[in-house]
């Protein structure tokens, strides 16, 4: 294992800038209205995190995420969860070989660069457990065999806030794994419109005689605009992004003061300081910028923070929610 | 419930008293019922309680049948009332109630009653308790009351019931027989009057069965006492009568002896005394007769045997004091005496130390120890016996693991008699290989249903001692010149006392067997032997690791395993030092070398860099091949000294078999290829030996080529076949007894000749230095072939696609590289061999129903296989290397790899090479302006197509004019040269090839420009290019007709702002941009109006917007940002503007890694002034 040392390079940074500049035009391409998700979708990629994506069917989710993996050419599998998965569906299992008698070993979706969990809500704890497992693991044991997953590996998990039945809510311990949860919105009326825009002019594809209409994902183009190595030097270049010390201190400063809150059950544990350091790292050099501002920490603070603290039930039944303990303790900061 | 109680208590209650006196006369009503419970059966299950309780507590008490109260209160258990109820009824009809409900009860398995319930029916019995209602009653009573808790009854038997127990005599006799029915023996006879006692009773019967219990213990011993007695008198009268003939004093002797254990020592002493002095020929016979007492009871019981030695060391003693043991006929009995015990010795030894699982019926070690001859039976016997018997006690001593006593006692023996030293100290090591065996018995196995190989952790410290003990006997033995001979067991013992996990160390080899040096030449063998076995099979396991508790991982496994390795063959390369050239040694130090190379490149402890394992592989190859190399020459010296029956080719075949890859455990390398040169040298080094040896040599190495070739049992591997009987030939070349394999490799052969592997260059073959060219591979074959060869299967990695049967992939055969299938491992073949001269682009197959092509030879097809996008390393490359691709084919045997190689083909490699071939090449350009209006950025995209190979962008396109006209900042080339295809049926062979480049262009040119400007799209340098032109109209791709399209500002545009011709968005969105803005400014004015309107205080920016209390970076960017978004900031677009610049500047400062730190004074001066700017 080869280990990179952080080291302030222009060139680098100015790489990783077209990079993520050149990812995110390519899926703006493809995906219209969610330059946020994909400005996340990023993060997660450049920091080696995890994305949960929050929202309704239909927002172009994992249309979006094959954009990014087939832009980048990055290995992309996705998971429909669902309530009869076992842990064996996702991080595969030993198989026996019909023909040759011997066990072989199969290896599940998870054996990806990039990982779509769809609906990961739906999925019995266990299923949630092993897949989590690995994310934080970043291996796997089949039939007592320890087996590396792909670098970099990423998911990118998807839940329904709506349709709760039948559902098993990811406990606080494990929404902490992810490093960032994203709430989708719907896009704006014009995006809105130009989506449709988009689809009245697609056509028809043909194949095998017949046609099909064409969709989004085939406007997805085969040949990816940056391989892994730019990821890897993007990678490197967040990795030498400065964050001074008054950002730390405040980092800091806000993960305590979630803990401290009366309004808080629970804060936030040390991995969100983290998490928010990191992101915003990632965050600076997608904007171009090789040190990390406070607007950076406060663009992010959302994502990161929201997912790990619980609000109390005097709080919440006094009408206050997440968002607006954490807009408080934010506007305090400054 | 209480109701139905109270009201039978009343019913009780009145009919009590009556029945006190005299039962009453009942109505025929009752009494029919009553009658009627004799019907029924009497249950006390939980059920039937439970259906009782809830019955009475719904019917009426008044309207319950008799039966129905008596049924009540026999499963509620109130007895008492039991009792009365019986009371009422005729007595006849009473006592067959009772009977049935004490019947019934005892006829249930399990009949719910407790000890009180058993007192209470005793109790409750119309009338005496007779026999038969005792028995149930006891029966009752031992499923009442647990055996080992009879202190239950005890107390309340002491106390006393109604019936039973107490202090009246007669209660306590019935007390004593229901616990005698009961099984309560002990308790029974503290209630049982005494025998003398038992004997006044009239009752007959009770009379015998009290006396059978009561006098059964006291009287058998005495009868027994007597009865022996008897037969001693009676026996001993017959052997002093002189009328009686032989037969029956010897049958009076046997009958002795069968008793004389039984006798008491002090009468059985002085009457043997006196037999022996005043009868001698009585008292022969007497220990003639318990002689053969002991012969026939020899295979008995354990126990009686051993009793019998007790004896005999009775009589033995018995007779050295009253008798010379040294005279006869005394000495031939001690003798006889001796023979015996030694039997009992050898017998306990031999099944002490046998590996059967079954019980072993012997005589414990020490009893035997206990019983030994000694004193004056032992310096009676003869020396020979003595020794014998020495040995024996040594193996007893052995066997009941008394190691140190056991050893001191072999070396006595040994000094007097070394052969049976020897024989002891072989015997002491199985014993003691025995004792210390970690694997646990079968027996134990079965019980805790543990796995076959379960053991026992050898931990270091164990290991250490078992090392020291060993070492200190071995040590004691060889000291005593009676070191064990049986060098299978001293390895085995000195195994044993390893860890299964640890690799040997030579200090402990020295340590247990002496030096190197002055070992003997087998027991060195078999140690090295053993370890290597070792090193293949067990240590490099983890579960081996893992189950002796080692806490290695896999690095320090590894690591072990290297050292085992290099111990080995430094104890080879120590013992030549002392020793001449042995071919022995020499050639387990080649195969030893061998398998650490397959070991360091297989292993798949620590997943290392797969160079550093190649290197690990050959330096230790390189070293077998000297090691081989030397053996069969040391071989050539020793084989002038060997007689024919002591030739062999084990170094030639140790030589042979290292280098076509088959390792010594049976594990398989199947990536070695046949090495001519190291072939020829062992064929040299045969035919080196002096005389006939060589022949004889040669002929026995064909020999066993032929019996290989022959096995079926164990045939040889499909991938090993070929390379195996044409290595062999090499050495044995015309040797009659391979024929057979001759005949088989020359099939291969003829196979091979209708077929060839070959590369061509595509395109002249004189290529650039940095330019890509393409190879195409492909099988040369016959028409025949073609149709039976079924060359689809090496560009499928589908195992199916093959003839015969799918390969069944061992675990024992290797290969060097991981492959899915027959295409990845032609590929990687490819690879190994191209890319020591050339990158490889990529690699393209040809379908898998590729259809052969017709050749310029007739009867001769091409089928192609591959096309290869290589570029040279440099200049010196000269040509393209050899490649192999492994055919498979089916023969008798069944499947066989044969490696079919293609020849070397020239090549040049030039500065100014020709051009590749290309055709067909369309080049479509895309002009992407939608970012244009918005960033400026104007990219154009190229995509060219082309049979053969598409051209580098500048021979392709004339970029001059617009790299002047426009500026051409970044070309990205993509991935180069994409080969999508490859065409193999038109008239030549030709891919289908692709390249993509994105132009970066200037945009700011058009940008700059007052008015609209024209864009030229480059031109094809050749006209024989089909070019396209597109662009972009909206978002819509469109093709043009001519190669210009219009860019920049518009007159109208002009007007009315930045509007840009390409893409009406960027004008669309700015105007939406404002119109939005001027809305959000309209509502805030809306909304700050209409709260100055609704509240008396409105809240205004300086109310909001404060000094922050500390004043840093953070604070300053915040409040600027909180300013910036704010509708409460009274700020216009140009102050927004400098906010913003503002904003950015003290990020920049504050946060940048080169920015020059603001001061706190610096810092509240921004704020500040943006405080009075905003509110």
């Amino acid at each position: 294992m080869q280990t990179t040392q952080p080291s302030p390079n222009p060139a680098a940074a100015k790489t990783a800038e077209q990079f993520a500049g050149g990812v995110r035009e390519r899926v703006g391409k493809i995906v219209v209205g969610q330059d946020v998700v994909v400005e996340r979708v990023m993060i997660a990629l450049l920091t080696g995190g995890h994305l949960l994506l929050q929202g309704l069917p239909g927002l172009a989710k994992t249309l979006l995420v094959n954009a990014v993996a087939k832009a980048i050419h990055l290995d992309f599998k996705r998971v429909q969860f669902t309530v009869d998965m076992l842990p064996s569906d996702i991080i595969g299992s030993e198989i026996i070989d019909q023909k040759s008698g011997d066990f072989r070993i199969h290896r599940g979706p998870v054996f990806t660069n990039l990982l779509l969990a769809d609906e990961i809500n739906r999925a019995a704890p266990k299923v949630q457990g092993a897949m989590l497992e690995a994310m934080q693991e970043r291996k796997v044991t089949i039939g007592g065999q320890n087996l590396k997953l792909p670098t970099p590996f990423l998911v990118i998990a998807t839940q329904n806030p709506v349709e709760q039945s039948g559902t098993f809510e990811l406990p606080e311990a494990q929404l902490d794994r992810f490093m960032l949860l994203h709430r989708l919105g719907y896009p704006g009326r014009d995006d809105e419109q130009m989506i449709l825009q988009r689809q009245l002019g697609m056509g028809l594809r043909r194949e095998d005689g017949g046609a099909v209409p064409r969709s989004a994902f085939d406007m997805i183009e085969d040949n990816p605009g940056a391989s892994v190595e730019d990821l890897v030097t993007a990678m490197e270049a967040v990795q030498a992004v400065h964050v001074s010390e008054v950002i730390v201190k405040h980092c800091v400063e806000l993960v305590r003061r979630t803990r401290e809150s009366k309004l808080l059950d629970f804060g936030c544990s040390p991995r969100a300081g983290l998490a928010l350091v990191n992101a915003s790292r990632a965050r600076a050099v997608i904007h171009g910028r090789d040190f990390v501002t406070p607007e950076d920490l406060f663009d992010l603070a959302e994502d990161v923070v929201l997912h790990r603290i619980r609000v109390s039930y005097e709080a919440s039944a006094a009408g206050h929610t997440g968002k607006q303990v954490l807009e408080g303790i934010l506007g305090t900061l400054g | 419930m209480n109701a139905a109680l109270l009201l039978t208590v009343c019913v009780l209650a009145a009919v009590a008293p009556a029945h006190a006196q005299q039962p009453a006369a009942l109505d025929a009503k009752v009494l029919k019922q009553y009658e009627s419970i004799l019907t029924h059966k009497f249950s006390r299950e939980l059920t039937d309680i439970f259906s009782a309780l809830e019955k009475a507590e719904r019917t009426d008490p008044a309207s319950q049948t008799a039966s129905d109260r008596f049924f009540y209160l026999f499963r509620t258990g109130d007895w008492a009332k039991v009792r009365a109820e019986l009371g009422v009824m005729p007595p006849e009809l009473a006592r067959k109630v009772y009977d049935k409900m004490l019947g019934d009860l005892t006829e249930k398995q399990k009949p719910n009653v407790r000890l009180d319930d058993v007192l209470g029916l005793a109790d409750a019995v119309p009338g005496e308790l007779t026999g038969d209602n005792l028995r149930k009653l006891g029966q009752l009573l031992s499923l009442a009351v647990p055996a080992n808790e009879s202190y239950w009854i005890a107390d309340r038997l002491a106390k006393g019931t109604a019936k039973l127990g107490g202090s009246d005599p007669a209660k306590r006799l019935l007390a004593g027989r229901v616990l005698l029915a009961g099984g309560f023996k002990e308790l029974a006879r503290t209630y049982l009057p005494s025998l003398a006692q038992v004997e006044q009773l009239a009752d007959e019967g009770l009379r015998n069965e009290l006396t059978a219990f009561l006098a059964s213990q006291q009287e058998t011993e005495a009868t027994q006492r007597a009865q022996v007695q008897k037969i001693w008198d009676e026996n001993l009268r017959i052997l002093t009568l002189t009328k009686v003939n032989d037969w029956e004093k010897t049958k009076a002797g046997a009958a002795l002896a069968r008793v004389m254990m039984q006798i008491p020592p002090g009468t059985l002493g002085p009457v043997f005394a006196d037999m022996v002095k005043s009868q001698p020929e009585s008292a022969v016979r007497l220990v003639s007769g318990f002689g053969r007492k002991l012969q026939s009871e020899i295979r008995g019981e354990p126990a009686v045997r051993t009793e019998n030695l007790k004896a005999q060391t009775s009589v033995a003693t018995m007779l050295g004091e009253n008798a010379d043991l040294r005279a006869q006929p005394w000495n031939q009995l001690a003798q006889m005496m001796a023979e015996h015990w030694l039997v009992e010795a050898e017998n306990t030894f031999t099944q002490k130390t046998s590996p059967s699982s079954s019980k072993p019926k012997l005589v414990a070690p020490e009893d035997l120890l206990a019983n030994a001859p000694s004193g004056k039976w032992s310096a009676a016997l003869p020396a020979s016996l003595r020794e014998r018997l020495d040995v024996g006690l040594s193996k007893i001593i052995l066997a009941s693991a008394n190691f140190d006593s056991a050893a001191e006692r072999i070396v006595e023996i040994g000094k007097r008699s070394p052969g049976a030293g020897v024989a002891l100290a072989e015997d002491f090591l199985t014993v003691w290989a025995q004792t210390h065996n970690p694997t646990l018995s079968e027996a134990m196995r079965r019980k805790y249903s543990l796995p076959d190989d379960a053991r026992i952790p050898v931990t270091p410290i164990m290991m250490e001692k078992n090392i020291q003990s060993l070492a200190r006997m071995m040590a004691l033995f060889r000291q005593a010149g009676i070191a064990p001979k049986d060098y299978q067991k001293v390895v085995a013992a000195f195994d044993l006392a390893y860890s299964n996990a640890e690799a040997y160390r030579t200090t402990h080899i020295e340590k247990v067997f002496g030096p190197l040096a002055k070992m003997d030449e087998q027991l060195f063998f078999l140690i090295l032997s053993r370890m290597h076995a070792n090193l293949t099979e067990r240590w490099r396991k983890m579960d081996v690791q893992k189950a002796g508790l080692t806490r290695r991982n896999e690095t320090q496994t590894l690591e072990m395993v290297r050292a085992g390795y290099a111990g080995a063959l430094q104890m080879i390369d120590d013992w030549l030092t002392g020793h001449a050239e042995g071919s022995r040694a020499l050639t387990l130090g080649g195969t030893l070398l061998m398998d650490w190379g397959d070991f360091e490149y297989f292993q798949e402890l620590v997943s290392g860099d797969a160079k550093k394992r190649m290197v690990g592989y050959k330096e230790k190859n390189l070293q077998a091949q000297d090691y081989f190399q030397r053996g069969t020459a040391a071989y050539a010296k020793e084989v002038a000294k060997l007689a024919p029956a002591e030739h062999s080719i084990d170094a030639h075949l140790g030589w042979f078999h290292g280098l076509i890859g088959i390792g010594s455990g049976g594990q398989l390398n199947l990536s070695k290829a046949m090495n001519r040169a190291a072939l020829t040298k062992i064929r040299e080094s045969l035919l080196a030996l002096p005389g006939k040896a060589a022949q004889v040599h040669l002929t026995l190495f064909a020999k066993t080529v032929n019996a290989r070739l022959a096995d079926e049992r164990d045939p040889l591997h499909e991938d090993l076949k070929y390379r195996y009987l044409a290595s062999a030939l090499v050495i044995t070349k015309d040797n009659p007894f391979t024929l057979g394999a001759e005949k088989k490799v020359g099939y291969f052969d003829e196979l091979l000749s209708e077929l060839r592997l070959q590369t061509r260059v595509d395109g002249p073959n004189t290529v650039g230095r940095d330019q890509e060219f393409g190879l195409i591979v492909s099988l040369v074959h016959t028409e025949a072939m073609g149709r039976v060869g079924q060359f689809g299967q090496y560009l499928s990695n589908d195992p199916g696609a093959g003839p015969g049967k799918a390969r069944r992939k061992s675990p024992f055969a290797r290969k060097m590289r991981e492959a899915q299938g027959p295409r990845d491992e032609f590929e990687l073949s490819l690879m190994e061999s191209l890319t020591p001269f050339f990158d490889v682009k990529s690699i393209t197959f040809a379908s898998t129903d590729v259809k052969p092509r017709a050749t310029a030879q007739p009867g001769w097809e091409e089928t192609v296989l591959a096309y290869l996008l290589v570029r040279p390393k440099d200049a010196s490359v000269d040509k393209v290397p050899p490649v192999e691709l492994e055919l498979k084919f089916v023969d008798l045997t069944g499947p066989v790899t044969i490696p079919a190689q293609s020849a070397e083909t020239v090549i040049k490699v030039a500065a100014n090479a020709p051009p590749r071939p290309a055709q067909k090449v369309e080049v479509t350009q895309t002009l992407d302006t939608r970012q244009f209006g918005i960033n400026g950025a104007l990219v154009l995209e190229v995509k060219a197509t082309a049979t053969g190979l598409v051209p580098e962008l500048n021979e392709l396109l004339d970029l001059a004019a617009l790299a002047k006209a426009v500026g051409i900042r970044q070309t990205n080339a993509h991935e180069g040269l994409q080969v999508k295809e490859i065409n193999t049926w038109g008239d030549r062979v030709a891919p289908r090839t692709e390249r993509l480049w994105t132009l970066s262009l200037n945009g700011d040119v058009i940008r700059a420009a007052e008015g609209p400007v024209d864009f030229h799209f480059p031109l094809p340098k050749t006209t024989d290019v089909v070019a396209v032109y597109q662009t972009y109209k909206d978002m819509d791709l469109a093709t043009l007709p001519q190669p210009t399209v219009r860019l920049g500002r518009t007159v109208a545009a002009a007007a009315g702002g930045v509007v840009l011709k390409p893409a009406r968005n960027p004008y669309l969105w700015p105007g939406v941009g404002a119109g939005a803005a001027l809305l959000v400014v309209g509502l805030i004015y809306l909304l700050v109006r209409r709260s100055a309107d609704d509240s008396e205080k409105p809240l205004r920016a300086r109310d909001v917007f404060k000094m922050p209390a500390d004043v840093d970076g953070f604070a300053v960017v915040a409040l600027l940002r909180r300013l910036h978004a704010s509708p409460l900031a009274t700020l216009r677009e140009p102050q927004r503007q400098e906010l913003q610049q503002d904003l950015q500047r003290v990020q920049q400062t504050c946060f940048g890694s080169n920015g020059s730190k603001m001061t706190e004074a610096d810092l509240r001066g921004v704020a500040e002034k943006w405080l009075r700017a905003a509110c």
